[in-house]
């Protein structure tokens, strides 16, 4: 059972990786619904990627290193070719976004992880999370990660619901979809999230 | 769900907040301005010709995009090494990515559109940088539609009714939307909208777009946006529809230059859809914009719906203040303590399942009937609010005549059932009654406020 989710998952992956390469190249190819689509789905986790990475920063320097990072990204979009997720890829520009800024600022203290994110699965089968380990810097980066590739509706739902604690029907109004139907979504979610997280982490830490 | 189950939640639950809590999101403003950023660099780098070449007439299209892409090759970097990289430098400026993205549309207009359009997006990218720092806004003028219509419906068989809007950019969006009969406010926080007429309100963390984002002068209550987009996304607009875009100068009467520039707007519907010309972006209109010809600044704006029988003045801005400060309680309404309050949600009944099984048009009748029965709690099942005393008053012991069949309109979520009914005093009345199906309910509701604003003769 396990291997049919792993093909399942790897299929996925692939095809979500497809479909990001084609909305990239419809943004190069001036789609504007595609650029606004682009940035809705991944200036949030963008953002919460350096504000993670910047630990401590004002949040002046992390718009300003997300700016520079959207830029770039843009900038270098035509070089995108699928060989891993846009998120992904968007990170990697990122961290050579934050190293350039941590220069500039003479920083250069960047928390390392203490667990290693691809654990936490296992962790979270054994009982209550610690808070230390909540709170880690490399487990929120994972966190970021795994919900940047979640696809927009999955995200849009856990985000408000656990991170904002909006009731099921708030969801449902947010999504335009049916209580039941968010349900679902939710139900979806929560399992897409714990295979992700599962999965190896494309981020490099 | 078990203990095992509980416990994941709960664990997904604690890691969601601490990976994407709201400190580690962008704010509303910060969002906005990543976006008019984007945009900017996005427009000078791939946007434009590609947009321009979409539009273009085919016939015209493989020598126009040949000389385009020479002309874009040979002098782009020259341009975008001056006024849209200088432009862009400033990108914390509040709209000037906006303006930037204009620069970059008229670059492509210049080269591929005769001059007089050229000119005419020329001089609304020169309005649109020259509003790019605004603090505020205020914008004055008339609208013919119903006093408490939906602020972006447009009635041109109605009289003018003053519509009003106060916009503070910085230091947060705040926003204030006024109509005789209907009141809007952005407070930063959460949105209130009070019928003051009906004594209906609408609050709540809702988005602020949600009301307003259908046309040109509603985008500007768009938290991310301000004039500058507003003039910007009209250029773009025209560019990308290809629109007819015209420009003359003139004379005021103190001797000032103006340059006015005209834009004949498609609506592209179909002939028949009975949403037609009932909101400005369902309409084929000639807007009118009159700029100063030293500051840039936009001074007035007209709208002409375009009909067979000859143009007809539906919306004139006639009054434009810059930069005014406004006094904070601008942005807050006090309801009274009796209102009826809209509801996001509809409540599951016993009996949900008969209403839910019903047509648009089983639904319809049950709801007219019970208004005509007086039974109030039997047609609240019908809507997402009380019905108020006004309601009640007038509708009550009305007669059923007839129920049509219902039909749908373009970019309408629901149903429009026709119907027949007469009133105790009287007075007949032939209308369509807006249904929408609850999600959660599955039940039909009274969208379509003909039985809340009290005013059938703007229906």
């Amino acid at each position: 059972m396990t291997a049919v989710i792993q093909n399942w998952e790897t299929q996925r992956m692939t095809s979500e990786t497809a479909d990001e390469l084609a909305l990239a190249r419809c943004v190069t190819s001036g789609d504007e619904d595609a650029l606004n689509a682009l940035y809705e789905r991944y200036a949030d986790p963008l953002f919460a990627f350096i504000y993670h990475r910047l630990e401590g920063a004002r949040p002046e320097e992390t718009e300003e290193v997300w700016q520079d990072t959207l830029s770039a990204a843009l900038r270098s979009l035509p070089t995108y070719r699928g060989q891993s997720r846009f998120f992904t890829w968007l990170c990697s520009i990122a961290r050579h976004k934050i190293a350039d800024h941590s220069r500039r600022q003479s920083r250069t203290t960047l928390n390392l992880s203490l667990v290693p994110p691809e654990d936490l699965i296992n962790l979270m089968d054994n009982g209550p999370l610690p808070d230390e380990i909540v709170r880690q810097q490399s487990t929120c980066l994972r966190v970021v990660e795994v919900l940047g590739q979640l696809p927009l509706d999955y995200r849009t739902a856990l985000v408000a619901r656990y991170a904002d604690g909006q009731s099921v029907d708030n969801v449902a109004q947010l999504l335009g979809k049916s209580y039941k139907a968010t349900e679902s979504v939710l139900s979806r979610a929560r399992e897409a999230f714990r295979l992700a997280l599962a999965g190896q982490p494309e981020v490099v830490l | 769900m078990n203990d095992k189950e509980i416990r994941d939640e709960e664990n997904l639950a604690r890691l969601i907040r601490a990976g994407f809590n709201r400190a580690a999101r962008p704010d509303t403003s910060a969002r906005g301005r990543g976006l008019r950023h984007l945009k900017g660099e996005w427009l000078a780098a791939y946007g434009s010709a590609a947009r321009l070449e979409e539009q273009l007439d085919p016939r015209n299209q493989a020598s126009v995009k040949m000389s385009s892409t020479r002309a874009h090759q040979e002098q782009t970097p020259y341009e975008r090494n001056t006024l849209i990289s200088k432009l862009s430098q400033h990108r914390w400026g509040f709209g000037l990515s906006a303006a930037a993205g204009a620069a970059a549309i008229v670059l492509v207009v210049l080269l591929a559109f005769p001059k007089a359009q050229a000119t005419a997006a020329e001089v609304m990218t020169k309005g649109a940088q020259a509003v790019a720092r605004l603090t505020s806004i205020h914008l004055r003028g008339q609208l013919r539609a119903g006093p408490v219509a939906n602020f972006d419906s447009i009635d041109p068989d109605a009289g003018f009714c003053t519509i009003e809007l106060w916009k503070q950019f910085e230091p947060e969006p705040k926003w204030r939307y006024e109509k005789p009969g209907r009141v809007a406010v952005w407070d930063g926080q959460s949105f209130v909208m009070f019928l003051n007429t009906a004594n209906i309100a609408a609050k709540g963390p809702m988005g602020p777009r949600n009301p307003f984002n259908k046309d040109w002068l509603h985008q500007i209550a768009n938290p991310t946006a301000n004039l500058s987009n507003t003039i910007t996304n009209e250029l773009n607009n025209a560019i990308a529809k290809g629109w007819k875009l015209s420009h003359e100068t003139g004379r005021a009467d103190d001797g000032r230059l103006k340059d006015v520039v005209t834009i004949e707007a498609k609506s592209g519907r179909p002939d028949n859809d009975y949403l037609n010309n009932r909101f400005f972006d369902a309409a084929d209109t000639r807007r009118i914009y009159v700029f100063d010809d030293q500051s840039g600044l936009l001074e007035s704006v007209k709208i002409y719906l375009q009909a067979a029988a000859g143009d007809k003045l539906i919306f004139e801005l006639d009054q434009i203040d810059y930069n005014q400060s406004f006094n904070p309680s601008l942005f807050q309404i006090e309801l009274p303590p009796d209102v009826s309050l809209f509801q996001n949600e509809m409540q599951k009944l016993p009996d949900n399942e008969k209403y839910a099984s019903m047509t648009a048009e089983q639904a319809a009748r049950a709801y007219i009937e019970a208004l005509g029965r007086q039974d109030w709690t039997e047609a609240e099942k019908f809507r997402r609010m009380t019905i108020d005393d006004r309601t009640k008053k007038t509708f009550g012991g009305l007669e059923l005549v007839s129920i049509g069949e219902s039909f749908t309109a373009k970019d309408y979520p629901g149903r429009f059932v026709p119907y027949v009914i007469k009133l105790r005093s009287g007075e007949m009345i032939t209308n369509n009654l807006g249904f929408k199906k609850d999600g959660r309910t599955d039940r039909w509701w009274d969208d379509s406020g003909c039985f809340v604003n009290l005013n059938p003769t703007s229906h």
